[in-house]
């Protein structure tokens, strides 16, 4: 146990001097992994706040039928009367063109510009709510076919078609992850292979000396897990950054529409899964680079 | 303690640069090695600390079979001999004393203890006064001896001195040989190598005469 302890102090305190070595190119190795682990923590920090937009968007019931200009009351009428002993339907509400009018120069105060309009663009419309989501499809299917009606417009297309977005950037942010990932074992992988061919001697020497593959291996693996680390720590910070950039203009933003919005910063699980994916990843590349120039000394 | 059955070694190329050697070296001696460059005097040293494989044959040291030994057994082989080269083999990146710590560090030993047995080492070639130098500061003598001093900080059973004073004038050398008998006083197995004969003549120890990898007498 005490040899064990001594070992690795000994390879700690061997790590340190690799990075003491090159201080320069130690700063640059981390800077490359850190922005290297921000771009798809950023991207993923942006997909989890569009995913909770989409969770705020209530699996609507909902649609408006917009009725032609050219329908006389008396198809309002029918359509309500039809709709209202629908099965699937729960609410009707008929919102006369009028009333509809009347309420969108109140609330958007625009109503001088209302007053000069000649005769009221708006269409009667009909608001219908269903008893459950799932029917909604197969419903408006047959609304549109009625003459009367011009158009019917469900707030739930553009909810999916949003989710369905947000679902392209979910996949498109694990590939970037997954290639970004092999770039950091590749850059780990080359330090090593530069650290190796410089400390030549010294492995040379250790080995006749009665080093085992271990004694030589454990100095580059902690340096390359410190190095991932530290990246994944500078990658972290950048989008803690970036998130505290992006909130006041956000906000403000989310403000003309009356609504209260941040960024949330990213998850614990986030970060772990990050740092122990720059961990992995670091961890195999430096074994890769060990494994090959280690079996190439030997055979020189 | 060495033990070799019909050795031979061939490099990759056809050179053979050991044949059918069988010899013996028992606990505690010490035995030269002579003959000329190319003799196969490295390759012999070579195959008693494991760094070379003998193509037939069997190689023992302290009871193992080194031609049968599993790559990762052989470092623990090591630990167990001294091993001098003749260009040093120093490393340059730090102290003498760091030097010599070397192959404590590698077998996971105290501070405080490798410590003592560094400053031992160094005191025993005479290099206690430079232990914080860096290497490139010492004299080529001062240089094999620091690398004496880091082949026995281990206290190894078996020491293999590979023409230690190959680069040395004959005072210098004379030196080299006093701390050898030194060694050999408290058990030390030891075999030195070396093209010049005068030196060992000297010892009236056993010598081992090789010429194109066969011994002769």
């Amino acid at each position: 146990m005490k040899s064990w302890l001594i070992a690795h102090r000994t390879a700690l305190l061997a790590t340190l001097k690799l990075l003491l070595a090159a201080p320069l190119a130690s700063f640059f190795n981390v800077s490359v992994i850190g922005v290297a682990v921000a771009l798809p923590l950023t991207l993923h920090v942006l997909v989890t706040n569009m995913h909770a937009v989409v969770g705020r968007i209530p699996t609507t019931t909902e649609a408006t039928i917009f009725l032609k200009p050219s329908a006389t009351p008396s198809e309002t009428m029918r359509l309500e009367k039809q709709l209202k002993s629908h099965p699937e339907i729960a609410k009707v509400q008929v919102v006369d063109r009028a009333i509809a009018l009347k309420e969108i120069s109140q609330r958007s105060g625009i109503g001088e510009l209302v007053g000069n309009l000649g005769e009221n663009p708006l269409p009667d419309s009909i608001l219908i709510e269903l008893k459950q989501a799932g029917a909604l499809e197969l419903v408006l299917a047959t609304i549109r076919k009625d003459p009367a009606v011009d158009e019917v417009e469900a707030d739930s297309a553009w909810a999916r078609r949003f989710s369905s977005i947000v679902d392209l950037g979910e996949r498109t942010t694990r590939l970037l992850a997954g290639l970004l990932l092999l770039t950091l074992a590749l850059v780990t992988a080359n330090t090593v292979r530069l650290q190796i061919l410089t400390r030549r001697d010294e492995i040379e020497v250790s080995k006749l000396i009665g080093a085992t593959d271990h004694f030589i291996r454990r100095p580059f693996l902690y340096f390359s897990a410190l190095q991932g680390g530290m990246g994944a720590l500078l990658g972290w910070g950048i989008v803690l950054w970036v998130v505290a950039e992006l909130n006041p203009p956000l906000e403000q933003f989310a403000q003309l529409y009356g609504e209260t919005y941040r960024l949330s910063t990213p998850s614990l699980e986030a970060v772990a899964t990050v740092f122990a994916g720059a961990l992995v990843a670091s961890l195999l590349g430096a074994l890769f680079a060990v494994r090959r120039h280690l079996r190439q000394l030997d055979a020189a | 303690m060495i033990q070799f059955n019909q050795v031979t070694k061939r490099y990759p190329g056809g050179l053979e640069a050991l044949r059918s050697l069988s010899f013996q070296i028992e606990s505690g001696e010490l035995v030269f090695l002579a003959g000329h460059s190319g003799a196969g005097k490295s390759t012999l040293l070579k195959l008693i600390a494991g760094i070379e494989r003998p193509t037939s044959g069997s190689v023992v040291v302290s009871g193992q079979n080194l031609a049968s030994l599993k790559r990762a057994s052989v470092p623990f082989v090591r630990r167990h001999i001294g091993l001098i080269f003749q260009d040093h083999k120093i490393l340059f990146d730090r102290s003498v004393f760091e030097n010599v710590m070397l192959p404590l560090d590698i077998v996971g030993f105290d501070r405080r203890e490798a410590t003592r047995r560094v400053r031992a080492a160094l005191d025993k070639v005479g290099l206690l006064g430079k232990e914080k130098l860096n290497p490139v500061a010492l004299s080529g003598g001062e240089q094999q001896r620091l690398c004496i001093a880091r082949a026995v900080v281990h206290r190894p059973a078996i020491l293999l001195a590979d023409e230690p004073t190959g680069n040395l004038d004959r005072a210098y050398s004379l030196d080299i040989m006093e701390l050898f008998k030194s060694f050999h006083q408290v058990g030390v197995t030891i075999i030195i190598s070396a093209h010049d004969e005068s030196l060992m003549a000297d010892y009236g120890r056993r010598i081992l005469r090789l010429s194109k990898g066969q011994f002769t007498q």
